[in-house]
C-alpha cells in the first residue's frame, strides 16, 4: 500500500462513507433545533454539504482544470470560477429559496405551523 | 599504493549498510512528522532532514560517483564483504532491520498512532495529524520502493529524487489532500468554525503545479 494511495483512501472513506453518515445526524439535529424554535439553518446546510463532499472536490478540480493544473494561472482561474459560480449560480439558487420562503410568509404557512406560534 | 583489504570491505559494509540504515532513517521521519504536526512539517525541521538523510543514504553511490568526477580518487568498492566477521556484522544489522524494524517495530508505532488519534479526537484536538502519521508508517515499504524506483543512477541523483519526491507530494497526495480539506470545509461549516480557507485550500492543493510556475514566472 502506497501513502498516496492510502491518503487518497482516507479521503475517498471520510468523503464517501462517514459524511453521507453524518448527514444524516445533522438533518437530526435541524428538525431538533426547529423544533425548539432555534436556528436550524446552519445543520441543514451542513447536513447538505455533507452529501455533496465528493461534488465539491469535482467542482474544485474543475475549476482548477480550467486554466490547466500546472499553469500559471491555475489559481487565479480557479479562484474567478469559484466567485464566477457562487454569484452566478448560487446566489441566484439562494435568492430562489428567499422568494419561495417570502411567499410561504405571505401565504401565512410558516406562521401557523412554526414551533412556538401562536 | 594498494587500498589494504580490511578498508575495502569496511567501505563496501558501509555501502551495503546504507539501504537498511535508509529504512531507518524513513522511520524515523514518520515519527518526526507527527512530533511536527502531522499534516504540516517545519522548515529545517526533523522530517525534512531525516527524509533527506534517506534520499542521501539511498544515492550514496551516485554522490560518490559526482565526487570522484571532480578528480578525487575514491577506492572502488570491492563488490562483497571478504573478511567473516564484518561479513557477520552486516547480515545481523540487515536481520535486524527487516526482522525487528520494518516488520514488527515500525506497525506497532503505527498502531500507537492509531490510538494517538482516537486520543486526540477524545481532547477536541484534530486527530487527522497522528492518522497521516501513521498512514506514513504503515506504507513505509511501498515508500521506500517508491524512492528507489526514483534513482536515476547518475550523478546528480539525489537532486533528481528531491525533486521527484516533490512532483509525488504535489502530484499524488496532495490532490487527496484536496479531498480531506472539502471534508474539513463541511464539518467547520457545522461547527460553526472558519471555512472557506478550506475551500482555498483545496484550490491551492490542487493548483501547486501551476502556484510553482506563477511564482517562477515572476521571479524571471
Amino acid at each position: 500500500m502506497s501513502l498516496d494511495g492510502a491518503i487518497t483512501n482516507l479521503a475517498s472513506w471520510a468523503g464517501n462513507t462517514i459524511m453521507p453518515t453524518m448527514a444524516g445526524l445533522f438533518f437530526a439535529g435541524a428538525v431538533y433545533r426547529y423544533s425548539k424554535g432555534g436556528p436550524f439553518e446552519q445543520l441543514l446546510y451542513g447536513g447538505f454539504a455533507s452529501l455533496l463532499c465528493s461534488g465539491m472536490l469535482r467542482t474544485l478540480e474543475g475549476f482548477v482544470q480550467h486554466a490547466g493544473a500546472t499553469n500559471a494561472d491555475a489559481f487565479w482561474m480557479a479562484t474567478m470560477s469559484l466567485v464566477n459560480w457562487t454569484a452566478n449560480v448560487i446566489l441566484p439558487m439562494f435568492a430562489l429559496t428567499q422568494l419561495a420562503a417570502m411567499a410561504m410568509h405571505m401565504a401565512g404557512v410558516v406562521s401557523e405551523i412554526y414551533p412556538g406560534s401562536t | 599504493m594498494q587500498t589494504p583489504q580490511f578498508l575495502l570491505d569496511l567501505l563496501q559494509l558501509l555501502l551495503d549498510l546504507a539501504g537498511p540504515a535508509a529504512f531507518c532513517t524513513l522511520a524515523a521521519a514518520g515519527v518526526s512528522l507527527r512530533h511536527e504536526g502531522g499534516i504540516n512539517f517545519h522548515v529545517n525541521g526533523r522530517a525534512g532532514k531525516w527524509i533527506l538523510w534517506t534520499i542521501v543514504l539511498l544515492t550514496l553511490p551516485q554522490l560518490l560517483s559526482w565526487v570522484a568526477a571532480q578528480g578525487i580518487n575514491i577506492p572502488s568498492a570491492s563488490g562483497s564483504v571478504g573478511t567473516s566477521w564484518l561479513a557477520s556484522m552486516e547480515t545481523v544489522f540487515k536481520n535486524f532491520v527487516n526482522q525487528i524494524v520494518v516488520a514488527k517495530l515500525v506497525p506497532i508505532l503505527a498502531a500507537y498512532f492509531v490510538l494517538k488519534a482516537t486520543l486526540d479526537a477524545a481532547s477536541g484536538e484534530n486527530p487527522l495529524g497522528s492518522i497521516v502519521a501513521a498512514l506514513f508508517l504503515m506504507s513505509l515499504s511501498a515508500t521506500m520502493q517508491l524512492f528507489q524506483g526514483w534513482n536515476s543512477g547518475g550523478q546528480y541523483a539525489m537532486t533528481d529524487m528531491l525533486a521527484s519526491l516533490w512532483n509525488y507530494i504535489a502530484g499524488q497526495i496532495l490532490p487527496a489532500a484536496a479531498g480531506l480539506a472539502c471534508v474539513g470545509a463541511v464539518i467547520n461549516l457545522v461547527r460553526h468554525r472558519p471555512w472557506t480557507r478550506l475551500v482555498f485550500a483545496a484550490i491551492s492543493f490542487l493548483s501547486v503545479s501551476g502556484l510553482l510556475s506563477l511564482f517562477r514566472a515572476m521571479a524571471a
